[in-house]
């Protein structure tokens, strides 16, 4: 057999099956979208899976309230691309009904009310799948994770007692008030992503892309200089060429130190930062700035 | 917003799997392999050095890098399967590293369903267990085309010719793939 895929090609016939499989077993999918590069690529790919015909959910945006304001343009913009709908379900609007409590003190974040606020979006909406955009390689549990992953009726998942999947064959059998949380791009690296962002000529948000900005330094992190984060007397705002790596709320997504301006750029710097970052190299203490989205 | 051009590099991708009985080194080697390849950051090395440290072991465990799970650490076995990924500059590859416990083998049979290889460890002091067999005829099940059976921990039996010999010739499973077999030791060593 000579017969093979280019290797983004195989990754990608993964996720749109996945994506298909889900409009096929569950009854009420919506697709989590955040505005970061993975949450596009899985909005992306849910295009290509059902073309011509439109994506069959809708996307939900857990809006924190303390984005960056490129966000929400280019969330907007991408909504209109993909002619699909908007949910928004609002950390604000949570906070202000009392539901949750706002973080006090310099490292306050929404990060963690955004998970209550996704769980009542969720049952609000009688939603039986959430599709993410997170990637095993990402972190250690989620190296774990099945494709399809299971919730217990309070959200929970239970690393110890997944259940078997096999092949391609996928398993969304559920109780009710239970519901799944489904990761398409789940085999995807990060330099996956940028490699097929760049072929398929996806566009991004200029977040991505080196810019001049205001940034601080908080333990070996860039911030965002912004009115969402109090600073410390000793923090100066000081304005520097810097990109994101990822996208996320203010409060918590570092920005890194980059002259990238193009997708080629930045896949060269994603592909030689592990490069740097890999063992044995202390030389560039620069290149250890590690960046965050937590 | 921008728009970008130029297709990359063209990689083969290949998917193999971790088995064998529990203990037998499946996880260091998957560890092993990763910190060769340069494919571990530098915070995730910090992370398992502290984390080995603060389990009073002498070296850095590399199983830790896959046994990411409360649960793994406490109980020092792999419960579920860790999806790791290293390319070399022809190929990019999606191991499944699985657990070897009895308890376990839907999840080592869920990490295999989807691999090219599986490398099937033994520990050179144990031989062939009846693990080791079920784990071959699991993955020949699954139609799994090549077999890699790996005698580990050649380091305790001083690398001994004899000993991996023996091994080969205890190992009597008719298969329907085809089985390479090769010796390692893949212990740590600063
Ligand atoms: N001496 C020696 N010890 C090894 C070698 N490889 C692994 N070990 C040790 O064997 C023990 C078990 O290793 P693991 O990698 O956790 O074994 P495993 O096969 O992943 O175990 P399960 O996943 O629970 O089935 C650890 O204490 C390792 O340090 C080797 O080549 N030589
Ligand atoms: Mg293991």
């Amino acid at each position: 057999m000579n017969y093979r895929l280019h290797h983004l090609k195989e990754l990608e016939a993964e996720s749109i099956f996945i994506l298909r499989e889900v409009a096929a077993q569950f009854s009420n999918p919506v697709l989590l979208f955040s505005g970061g590069k993975d949450s596009i690529i899985v909005s992306y790919l849910a295009k290509k899976a059902f073309f011509p015909a439109k994506i069959p959910f809708a996307l939900l945006h857990i809006d924190t309230g303390h984005n960056f304001p490129e966000t929400i343009e280019y969330r907007d913009f991408w909504v209109k691309e993909l002619g699909c709908r908007l949910l928004v379900g609002s950390v604000q609007d949570a906070i202000d009904q009392g539901k949750v409590t706002e973080e006090k003190g310099f490292n306050a974040s929404r990060n963690f009310l955004q998970t209550t606020v996704l769980l009542e979006s969720l049952e609000n909406g009688k939603f039986d799948a959430a599709i993410g955009g997170a990637r095993r390689d990402e972190e250690k549990a989620r190296a774990k994770e099945r494709f399809f992953s299971h919730r217990d009726e309070f959200g929970q998942w239970d690393p110890k007692n997944q259940r078997p999947e096999l092949w391609n064959l996928f398993n969304a059998r559920k109780h009710l008030g239970e519901h799944f949380r489904v990761f398409p791009i789940s085999n995807w690296t990060e330099l996956d992503v940028w490699e097929y962002l760049a072929a398929e000529k996806v566009p991004l948000p200029s977040l991505y892309f080196a810019h001049k900005r205001k940034v601080f330094e908080r333990d070996g992190i860039l911030l965002a200089d912004s009115d969402f984060i109090p600073k410390k007397p000793h923090e100066i705002p000081l304005e520097m060429t810097v990109r994101c790596r990822t996208i996320g709320d203010v409060s918590c997504t570092g920005v890194w130190e980059s002259e990238a301006s193009t997708i080629e750029e930045i896949i060269e710097e994603v592909a030689t930062s592990r490069k740097t970052e890999r063992g044995g190299r202390t030389d560039d203490k620069r290149s250890h700035r590690k960046v965050i989205n937590c | 917003m921008r728009i970008c051009v130029k297709i990359l590099n063209d990689f083969e991708l290949l998917r193999f799997s971790t088995a064998g009985s529990v203990d037998d080194g499946k996880s260091t080697l998957i560890g092993r392999l990763l910190y060769d390849s340069k494919s571990i950051f530098e915070d995730q090395y910090d992370a398992i050095k502290s984390a080995s440290e603060k389990r009073g072991e002498e070296e850095v465990n590399l199983a830790l890098l896959t046994d990411g799970l409360k649960a793994e650490r406490e109980q020092g076995i792999t419960i579920d399967v860790a999806y790791r990924y290293f390319s070399t500059p022809k190929r990019k590859f999606i191991i499944a590293d699985t657990p070897g416990h009895i308890q376990y083998t839907r999840n080592m049979v869920t990490g295999s369903s989807t691999a090219n290889v599986a490398l099937i460890l033994v520990d050179a002091r144990q031989g062939i267990l009846e693990q080791t067999r079920r784990h071959a005829i699991i993955s020949s099940l699954l139609q799994i085309p090549h077999l890699v059976i790996c005698i580990n921990k050649m380091d305790l039996v001083d690398y001994k010719q004899e000993a991996f010999d023996n091994i080969k010739r205890n190992l009597k499973i008719s298969l329907r793939s085809s089985i390479y077999m090769m010796s390692l030791s893949y212990q740590f060593r600063r």
